[in-house]
């Protein structure tokens, strides 16, 4: 398939952050629709196919997750945990996109699967900056994995 | 030898010791007194005897008859002790013996001069017979000394039965009375081997009597008691440190709860800053930024300038809370010590921010700079703040000049920061390392004035210390001092 065809999923809650990811987007020319669940527990029912998210041809399954981590109801820690967990999910790459700079959660998110750790620049101006090099190293350079949501036998 | 027996039976032995001694001095002299004076009478009673037998004898012997002069004789036989007598006449000539035929070979040949002796175990006496001043002859006795032997057989017996006697008396009252020196020693070293046993300073040695044993008896209980006293406060005071280091204990333990709930308390605080103060920030900035581009002509210059204004105000409050969790990071981050190699980390350092690099700043380093140990993300932060200092902090227009250099100081290594910069005054000089003080107007040179404090937590949180030495419009000389490897 098409990388550019594949679809992102932004877990984010804070709206102002979906709005000025979706507009770096397009400023970074990434082609790539994206999806976006409000809070932890959205995220994982996204994943899981269940709720309003049962149709995978109107949700379908995304390559890349960027991850907040202050979520509502389940946080991304915990999202992120939740994935690794199923072997279906484990070659989905996450990236984390969040404020914080602490050590502990750096560390931890790189402990239990992270595939990268990036911080949300203050402006507009550097997000669609970072936006672009997520778009030019993990969709145009990188080979995303093949398969996802399959287990492997 | 009596050293290790127990004291009851040394008593004993020394008081049968005793009483044998002198039993047997006292049975002795006795012994040897009576010896002497029944010899004495057994010589006066020969003496007598010779004396009467001569003078029985003179007429035998002046009428030259040896038959009377032999019965005469004869008469000894009353005297069991006479084993043999003679007379001899005037010219010395055996004249009669007893008994009445012995041969001659048993006496003298010639009569000896008068006088008593002792020859061998038998007594012999000489005895001239005289008669109206002439003398007739001379009459020999010897005697044996049987008596006497009976004498001394007699007296050993008795030396023996009065020993036995008075040892088995002797033994019982040593029995029956060495209880009354050795019950009271006994009864102390009882006590004693009590105290010390089960450590017991309460118990008490009897008193037994008013005598010295009474006394030592009575010293030996004064000095228990004391003990026992001193034990008692000894007992008490260890009780009372006890119960103080649990109250201390207790209280450490209340204040270390107090305070982890504290520092728990400023992480939540310091995460919360970290994700949820920046989210609204991020907005303001981003809004402006997005008015700014789309609709920036409608608003026109003047709507433009104050935009600007929003984004530079929320980059400045970005800058600060990076500042303060950076801050709050040095004083809390776990400082795991390593060598770190102060010439690579430098060179690291420089590499990673063009803004350390030519044309925006000379840097000179003496080398060699050696290694030190340190936490190297912290001493990478205090590097960075110190250099970021020396390049903001110059006349507008200069080109900013560092060098740097170690300077060993005992086991310590001082790393100078010398710069051409503004400088501070010497009554700022004080201040500048500590939170939020700053020395300029925020319009000259921006700052939020904690980079310095973070460069004095981390170094003292390494255990090491931190200077200045500056003079205003004369560049700044910062040092840092740490461990050498």
């Amino acid at each position: 398939m098409n990388v550019t065809a594949r679809t992102i999923l932004l877990v984010e809650d804070n709206e102002d952050d979906v709005f000025f990811m979706e507009q770096a987007k397009g400023r970074a020319g990434i082609q790539n629709p994206m999806q976006v669940a409000h809070n932890g527990q959205e995220a994982i029912d996204y994943l899981q196919g269940a709720g309003k998210y049962t149709d995978r041809s109107q949700f379908p399954l995304p390559f890349l997750i960027l991850l907040d981590l202050k979520l509502p109801l389940v946080m991304g820690l915990d999202v992120l945990k939740w994935i690794r967990e199923r072997p279906e999910f484990e070659t989905v790459l996450v990236v984390v996109l969040t404020s914080s700079r602490e050590d502990r959660d750096i560390d931890t998110a790189y402990r239990i699967g992270a595939n990268s750790y990036l911080v949300k620049p203050p402006t507009a101006q550097k997000l669609t900056e970072l936006v672009k090099c997520l778009g030019d190293y993990w969709i145009r350079q990188n080979e995303p994995p093949v398969h996802i949501g399959e287990a492997v036998h | 030898m009596l050293r290790n027996t127990p004291i009851k039976r040394k008593l004993t032995v020394i008081i049968l010791l005793i009483s044998t001694a002198v039993l047997l001095i006292t049975c002795a002299a006795f012994f040897a007194y009576d010896l002497f004076t029944f010899r004495q009478s057994m010589v006066a009673h020969l003496s007598t005897l010779a004396e009467m037998t001569a003078s029985t004898s003179t007429a035998a012997l002046a009428f030259d008859n040896p038959k009377d002069a032999q019965e005469t004789l004869s008469a000894l036989k009353a005297e069991q002790h006479i084993v043999a007598a003679c007379l001899y006449d005037k010219d010395g000539k055996f004249f009669a013996a007893y008994p009445a035929n012995s041969p001659t070979n048993n006496f003298p040949t010639a009569p000896e001069p008068a006088g008593l002796r002792f020859e061998g175990s038998y007594l012999v006496a000489f005895q001239p017979a005289m008669q109206s001043g002439g003398l007739q002859g001379t009459l020999y006795l010897k005697s044996d000394m049987g008596a006497l032997y009976e004498r001394i057989r007699l007296y050993s017996l008795i030396v023996l039965l009065v020993m036995l006697g008075s040892f088995i008396v002797a033994y019982l009252l040593s029995s029956l009375l060495q209880s009354q020196i050795s019950q009271p020693l006994l009864q102390l070293a009882e006590t004693a081997k009590a105290v010390s046993e089960r450590q017991d300073y309460s118990v008490r040695a009897a008193k037994l009597g008013r005598d010295e044993f009474g006394l030592l008896t009575d010293a030996f209980n004064n000095m228990l008691e004391q003990i026992h006293n001193r034990d008692l406060a000894l007992q008490e005071a260890q009780q009372k440190l006890r119960q103080h280091a649990d109250d201390l204990e207790k209280r450490v333990a209340e204040r270390t709860a107090r305070l982890s709930e504290t520092i728990a308390e400023l992480e939540a605080f310091s995460y919360s800053i970290s994700h949820d103060m920046r989210a609204p920030l991020r907005a303001m900035q981003g809004y402006s930024d997005y008015v700014m581009e789309n609709y920036g002509e409608k608003i026109g210059p003047e709507g433009q300038q104050y935009l600007q204004r929003i984004n530079r105000a929320g980059m400045r409050l970005d800058t600060l809370i990076q500042d303060i969790l950076s801050y709050s990071r040095a004083a809390r981050a776990q400082m795991d010590l390593h060598p770190v190699d102060l010439e690579k980390l430098l060179d690291d350092i420089i590499q990673q921010y063009p803004g350390f690099q030519p044309p925006q700043v000379e840097i000179t380093i003496e080398k060699p700079l050696g290694s030190v140990i340190a936490h190297e993300a912290s001493l990478t932060q205090v590097i960075s703040n110190l250099l970021g200092n020396a390049i903001k902090f110059v006349q507008p227009g200069q080109t900013p000049r560092i060098k740097i250099r170690a300077e060993p100081r005992g086991d310590d290594l001082r790393l100078w920061f010398e710069d051409n910069g503004i400088g501070i005054a010497s009554k700022d000089l004080n201040r500048i390392f500590a939170i939020f003080e700053r020395v300029h107007a925020e319009r000259t040179y921006e700052g939020t004035g904690i980079g310095l404090s973070i460069v004095r937590k981390a170094i003292e949180r390494m255990g090491g210390q931190v200077g200045v030495e500056s003079e205003l419009g004369k560049g700044s000389k910062f040092w840092i001092q740490i461990k050498k490897s």
